[in-house]
């Protein structure tokens, strides 16, 4: 289970995350979602201990990122910040991670063909598509197998056919008891794939819902509902007079 | 911590940049001793003399320089590459990284450092066989001139990573030390011999018994070398702990 707990952070004398809280229940997919600049990865970077919050906490399993004995076997991530070095092979960057982790080497074969990489393993990431890269960005973030995934965009440069592997593979996890939060702003995709659902505009949580509430009688999300409550929360109100 | 090291070694021998730079160490050794040789025997010095043998090893650090750019490459390298995230993601704890890649420079110092007293053992024993004489490997200031070598390569690798994890831009921290060692330090040692002794490149240069200048004896060179490393590291470590992956 994900807590982040009024969590806030500033940036010079703007505020990029104003008191966010929420809960990413375990056995579901919560998805994160927000215009552009909401704030979304800041919140995610400060789960993660990749930045620290003026204010609040946030926690994984109770436990605050950077307390976590074995961060590898507890979280998963996939973030845009994270790079890869181009003259290193995929394989190589795997066994590096793992290696640190103290992970099993066999593991690393495992998530290659968990991400459908094998082929290209040996190959150097310079020579890699954006796809590849992100599929390389989730073999890593599965290495130590672990019960939470936080996910920022993950989908980006995946085309249709990976998206739809990538929303298999996120639902699959959440059927298994993993947590996974993962941010987007393709409604359709988190329409798809989400039980849980977290808005958040201008640094703040402006409605946090179950998927459940969008759907109608027949229990099937009404096609389009989503994105009209996206908007409404999320655009200016113009004032007519 | 063992797994960090572990890791850190493995990425030094997964870029070609690690084998570069040891190529470079190794040509730039052997032909600096081949031209001590060459500038020593045309001014009719006595190659197995006490300042024969200093004129000719003192050389043996002048690939060190790359020490020290690999040394700022295995930890502003990973900003450079955007691989910080991953790494921090690993080990949240940074003060562990810092400390990894310090220690995985050092002793990568010294690997070079070996090699370059292997090089330079080589080309001048076969250089002055070439010219007539027996190199001196039983002497005991040889050895303390190559051990001198091996130490400034390794110091020089704690240094770079040190400050590579306290400025975290490759380029600015190699053009800074570059600037430094060639510029900065000249222009010291130009205004106070006395105090130009006590900096980095000097501070080299007596590790390797330099016999053209008046510097500090050995062992107070490799204190006072190691002291800045410690330093810079701290810094790093506490500048680190209050910012942002």
């Amino acid at each position: 289970m994900i807590e982040i707990k009024k969590v806030t952070k500033a940036f010079g004398s703007a505020r990029a995350v104003d008191e966010v809280s929420f809960t990413a229940p375990e056995g579901a997919v919560t998805g994160f979602l927000g215009p552009n600049g909401a704030g979304k990865t800041t919140t995610l970077r400060m789960l993660l201990g990749l930045s620290s919050p003026d204010q609040g906490e946030a926690l994984i399993n109770g436990v605050k990122y950077a307390d976590l004995d074995s961060p590898r076997r507890a979280v998963g991530a996939v973030l845009d910040s994270i790079g890869y070095h181009p003259g290193r092979s995929g394989i190589d960057h795997l066994r590096i991670v793992a290696k640190a982790a103290g992970l099993e080497r066999k593991r690393v074969g495992e998530v290659l063909e968990i991400v459908e990489l094998t082929s290209a393993a040996e190959r150097n990431v310079g020579g890699y598509s954006q796809g590849m890269r992100q599929r390389l960005a989730l073999a890593t973030a599965l290495l130590g197998d672990p019960p939470v995934l936080v996910l920022d965009e993950p989908s980006n440069g995946l085309d249709p056919a990976g998206m739809a592997w990538l929303r298999d593979l996120i639902a699959g996890w959440a059927k298994q008891g993993r947590t996974v939060l993962f941010s987007s702003h393709i409604l359709n995709e988190v329409e798809m794939v989400a039980d849980h659902l977290v808005v958040i505009n201008h640094g703040k949580v402006v409605r946090e819902t179950s998927m459940n509430d969008l759907a109608g009688p027949d229990g099937k999300i009404i096609s389009g509902r989503l994105e009209e409550m996206f908007f409404e929360l999320t655009t200016p109100k113009v004032q007519v007079r | 911590m063992r797994n960090l090291i572990a890791a850190e070694y493995l990425k030094l021998r997964t870029t070609k940049t690690t084998w570069a730079l040891l190529a470079a160490t190794v040509a730039t050794t052997g032909l600096a001793v081949v031209g001590a040789i060459l500038v020593a025997s045309n001014s009719k010095l006595n190659l197995q003399s006490t300042h024969g043998i200093r004129e000719v090893l003192h050389v043996t650090a002048s690939g060190g320089i790359f020490m020290l750019v690999l040394g700022v490459i295995i930890s502003a390298g990973e900003y450079r590459q955007r691989t910080a995230t991953e790494t921090f993601l690993t080990t949240p704890r940074r003060w562990k990284v810092i400390i990894s890649k310090l220690i995985v420079s050092t002793t990568t110092g010294v690997v070079f450092g070996a090699i370059s007293a292997g090089t330079a053992i080589a080309v001048a024993s076969h250089l002055y066989s070439a010219k007539g004489y027996t190199f001196p490997l039983g002497s005991s200031l040889a050895w303390s001139i190559l051990g001198g070598a091996v130490l400034a390569a390794a110091l020089f690798g704690a240094l770079g990573a040190a400050t590579g994890s306290l400025i975290r831009n490759q380029v600015s921290a190699i053009v800074g030390w570059m600037a430094w060692l060639f510029v900065i330090e000249n222009i010291v040692l130009g205004f106070s011999a006395t105090a130009g002794r006590w900096l980095p490149s000097a501070l080299s240069r007596a590790l390797v018994r330099d016999p053209n200048a008046h510097l500090l004896p050995q062992s107070t060179a490799a204190i006072v070398l190691v002291i800045y490393g410690v330093v810079i590291m701290l810094t790093a470590v506490l500048t680190e702990s209050r910012r942002d992956a």
